[in-house]
Parts: structure tokens; sequence; C-alpha cells
């Protein structure tokens, strides 16, 4: 069972060059996040997403704003359900 | 194999037994439902969730479309997997650096995260994970899958890291996770098992 | 008797002994057998009576029917339905009015007579009081699940319990003091714990896991069979905190709107036992102990 039950939002990135940018833009931030792969119920090609505490997702989306980094959907989600329901798609 | 129903308009319970049906005919694969209000939604959603498939939302103008994914190693929400310790099946990684590949560091850095994140969802779990040389980076206070691995470690799959490396790359007093081997470990640990599988 | 509490029956003193208690109600079919239909429907009509600790004496009969569209031999079962019940509780049907509507619909209005001192409030509840309910929770669910022709066991355990007149529950508590006393119904049981607990300025306890559910109620629930009105209830109660150890689909039980469902009371703790038994005996099977009124309050509900 996923360890992270209770990060509630997920980051969905064109590329994995964003993921792994966005992950390093965000741990020097010090927002908690992990990176995993896009949960098949979303996608089944493989991809990169980032995980976090849905609280914090006006933070994050600033700071991706500030730094130009460009991402792709917002989920709100329940790990373990595995439901994902989307929030913002830019 | 993916079935794709238009339940608008549908009154309750309509949505639910529309996908009642379609999950029923279906032995894995998706099944996507267009509904109308919020209601629908939640319903069709408890739905699915209590049958172990996974929900994808998306909202389109008042619309919800609700994909749900259906088989596949689906993991019950109470259903921890148990690492196989009978003697018939016995599954050892050996992880000997700390990226998955060739052609992108970068690249393996993010593929080993992944790797252990899935692994963590997997139902089939590993007797023993073995880390040698760099992979002795997975398991020291810096590592970037440590939660991961102590996920791993109170489920019952041993970690173990050669000693020789960790003294090797000086981080002996780093060791965060799982205990020290040596050589001889590592080859019984190899030989005793059924698959031994080396990233 | 003012409109603070917001009863949907009318209560006026006729002379220091008696005071009439009127109440109307109606709906369109929740089940498909149009003799249980009527039953149900008139039930719930009289219940309103015995919530308030009268007896029923008068019926009379609402109806709606789609006269061409279905036999006429259906309205005479819900009316049969109907009847039955009203016999049942003691009372008579003294008459009635229909339209013609392309939905059925059926209900009553009851007149019945309670003692002006012994009148049931659903406010009043005191802190340290017992909450019991009479019948389980989860019509809502299981008529939802009926439409979907799934948990058929449930749905008849639902139909008995919504055909059962509160008759004997409430004579079953007539001789103990009842400190509050309400029936539920569409509002759910928290709901009707709110209206309980404004208006008694009290806080509140529920215990999820004591309450009675019918049979399959809790599976259907979890699977969606969930109507909406589950949704509009949960929508409009602010003040109801649940823990998060309560399972979704019980929270969800919780808001469900009952038809025909049982009383609720706030009992004295000193009593609660001897209450609860006498509710047994006289066949009020799933009655249990479902929380308990704490402090001063502002209605608040916690549920764990």
């Amino acid at each position: 069972m996923t360890i992270y039950l209770d990060y509630d939002g997920l980051l969905l990135f064109d590329s994995v060059h964003h993921a792994i940018r966005g992950e390093k833009l965000l741990l020097a931030a010090n927002i908690k996040i992990v990176s995993l792969p896009t949960p098949r119920e979303i996608d089944v090609s493989c991809g990169q997403c980032l995980l976090f505490p849905l609280a914090d997702q006006e933070k994050i989306k600033k700071i991706f704003h500030d730094q130009q980094l460009k991402w792709k959907k917002l989920f709100k989600c329940n790990l373990k359900e595995r439901v994902y329901e989307e929030l913002e798609s830019r | 194999m993916s079935t794709k129903i238009d339940a608008k308009g549908l009154a309750c319970p309509g949505p639910v037994i529309a996908t009642k049906k379609a999950l029923e005919s279906i032995e894995q694969g998706i099944v996507t439902i267009v509904v109308d209000n919020e209601v629908a939604k939640e319903n069709v959603v408890k739905y699915a969730t209590a049958h172990g498939c996974g929900v994808s939302i998306t909202k389109q103008a008042g619309d919800f479309t609700v994909k749900i994914t259906k088989g596949e190693a689906v993991l019950a929400p109470d259903k921890i997997a148990a690492p196989l310790s009978a003697p018939t099946e016995n599954l050892v990684y050996l992880i000997t650096q700390n990226t998955l590949g060739h052609g992108s560091s970068e690249l393996g850095a993010v593929l080993m995260k992944s790797f252990m994140y899935a692994l963590l969802e997997s139902t089939v779990l590993p007797k023993t994970i073995l880390f040698m040389n760099a992979g002795i980076m997975l398991t020291i206070k810096s590592s970037p899958v440590l939660e991961h691995l102590e996920t791993l470690d109170q489920r019952g799959v041993e970690i173990l890291s050669c000693g020789t490396c960790l003294d090797y790359f000086a981080v002996k007093n780093e060791l965060a996770i799982g205990g020290v081997t040596n050589m001889y470990t590592i080859i019984e640990a190899m030989s005793a098992a059924n698959k031994v599988i080396t990233l | 008797m003012g409109f603070e509490t917001a009863d949907d029956a009318g209560i006026y003193e006729l002379n220091e002994t008696t005071a009439l208690i009127q109440t109307l109600d109606f709906f369109t079919p929740i089940v498909d057998d149009p003799y249980m239909f009527g039953q149900i429907a008139a039930a719930n009509s009289l219940s309103d009576v015995y919530a308030m600790g009268g007896k029923p004496l008068t019926a009379m009969n609402i109806v709606a029917f789609p006269i061409g569209s279905l036999p006429a031999e259906v309205l005479g079962e819900i009316l049969k339905g109907g009847q039955d019940k009203v016999i049942e509780a003691g009372a008579v049907i003294v008459g009635g009015h229909t339209i013609e509507d392309s939905e059925p619909k059926y209900g009553l209005s009851v007149t019945g007579i309670v003692h002006p001192n012994k009148i049931l409030k659903n406010i009043g509840a005191l802190p340290g009081d017992v909450l019991i309910i009479t019948k389980a929770i989860g019509t809502g669910v299981l008529t939802t699940a009926a439409k979907a022709d799934m948990f058929l066991e449930g749905v008849e355990a639902a139909i008995s319990s919504m055909a059962m007149l509160n008759r004997y529950a409430a004579e079953a508590v007539a001789n103990f003091t009842i400190h509050a006393c309400t029936d539920i119904t569409g509002f759910g049981l928290l709901g009707h714990l709110y209206e309980m607990a404004v208006g008694s300025s009290v806080k509140i306890r529920l215990q999820a896991r004591a309450i009675p559910l019918l049979p399959d109620a809790a599976e259907a629930a979890s699977m969606g069979l969930v109507p909406a009105g589950a949704y509009r209830n949960r929508e409009y109660l602010k003040t109801v905190t649940i823990d998060p150890s309560v399972p979704g689909n019980i929270e969800d039980l919780c808001y469900d709107p009952q038809t025909s469902g049982g009383l609720l009371l706030s009992v004295p703790a000193a009593i609660a036992k001897e209450v609860l038994l006498a509710l047994k005996e006289s066949g009020s099977t799933q009655a249990a102990v479902i929380g308990e009124v704490l402090e001063k309050g502002k209605g608040e509900i916690y549920v764990d």
C-alpha cells in the first residue's frame, strides 16, 4: 500500500523533463513532494507525476509560474481508493 | 478494451446500473461513462472503487467524464501484499547502482525512484533486496527512496547492504535502513532464490 | 404550540384534556407493489401523530392517479393498503380526494388527539440524555437499490420496516419520561438529530457504529446506490463533525433520507435500559442506543 496517503494533490506534466525540473524547484523551496510514475488510471503510457499535499497547490503553482515551468493537469487524488479527479487543465 | 457510455439524463440509479453492466461485461479494461450531475458522478465513483477499480474524473462544462480502470493486478484498498516467503517461491532483487539503465544518469535517477514507488504497489514483493556498489547510495541517510524502503522493510522485506561497498564510499555510519552484509551471504541469498532480478 | 420546532403537524388545544393533532403527507411510489406502497404511505402519514405522543382518530385519502394509463385495480390496491394500515392504527378513513395526474401519489391527512400535558416535542433533550432510535436506517439507499434490481433481501427488509407503524413503539414508551421525540424521515438521521439538537440548544454525540442498519444497506451505500436526497441533506447540515474513522458508506447512511422511519427519542440515562427493553418487547426489534446528549450548545453534532 502506498505510503503517501496524506498526499492528495497530483500534477501531470507534458514531458519528463518538466517533471524533473519541477521536482528540483519544489525540493529547493522545501515543499514536500514525491515523484512517481503516472498512475494507470490517468494514462497508460509511462510518464512522471508529482504527488504533494493539495493544500500547497497555490504555492506550487506560483513557483512554476514564476519559473515559467509548464504543467499539464492538476488532480485531486485519493491514493487509497485510486480516485483521481481533475481540477485544472492547461 | 475500452467502452464508452453516455449516461447523461439518466435518473438515479441509472448511471450506476449502466456502470455495473459495463464493468461486469469485461474482464479488464477501461469503461468511460459520462454523466451530467455531481450526484451521479459521486455514485459512479463509489461503485467503481467498491469493486476495486481505479478512477479518473475530468469535467467538461457541467458534465463529468469518469474513466474507470478495471483489472490488472487490482489491489483492493484493504489488502496489503505480503512478501512471498514460501520455500517454493523466493524472489531476490540485486541492486548494483543507484540509477536504472544507461544513457542518462538524470533519467536513471528518476527511473529508480519510479521503480521503488511501483514496487510498493506491487502484489509480488521480494523476500530480500541486496544493495551493492553504488546501489548502497539508496540505503543511506541521503537516499531519495528511503521512505519507500522503510515501508518495504515494515512489510517484511529483508534489506541488506554490502559492507565493503559502504566502507569504500565511506558511508558506513550513514546506513539508514536494513542490515550490513558480506559477499558470502549475498551469494547464499542469490543461490537459494528461485528468481534473482539484477538492476 | 408555536412554530419554532418545525414539526410538520399542527396542534390545537380544544380543552384542558384534549388537543387536536393534524398532519398530512403524501408521495410518489417508492416500491413496485401497489398494496405495500399504500401501507408505507399510510404508516408514514400516521407517524407524526405517534411522534407527538398522540393517537390517530380519522384519516382522509390524498390521491393522484393517471386514470387513463394505469389500471384501476392498481389504485384499488394502493387504497386497500392504506386502509388496512389505518385500521391497524385503530383509526378510520372518513373520505378523501383524488385528482388525475401523470404520476401516482398517495398519502393521508390525519387527525389525532393528545393530552395537552403529554405532548411529545422534538425539543427538550437534556445534557446527559441517551438517544434511542426504534427502527433501522437505510430505506433511501435500499429503495434506490430496488430501482436497480439489486440487494433484494435488503429491499424486502426495508419494505417491512417502512410499513411498520410507530404505534407500537409510541405505546411502549408512553409511561416513561421522554424528554424529546421526533420521527426520522426525509432529512435523514442527522437532519432530524440536528432539529432536536438545535431546538433543545444542546450538543450531541452520535456513535456511528451503534446505528442499526437494514440488511444490505451498508453494502448498497458503498456501491453508490445513494439517493440525491442524501447529498442534499449533507449540503444543508453545517454543524456536523464526522470523525475520519467513520467509513464513507456509513456517513452516507447518516444523511440517507428515510421514508416512514422510526422514532428518535431523547431519554434520561437512568431509564434508557428499561425503555430499550420495552421497545424491543413491543416489536421494535432493531431499537438501539445510538448516542448521547453532551452539554448545552447550538446544535453541534459529533459523529464517531
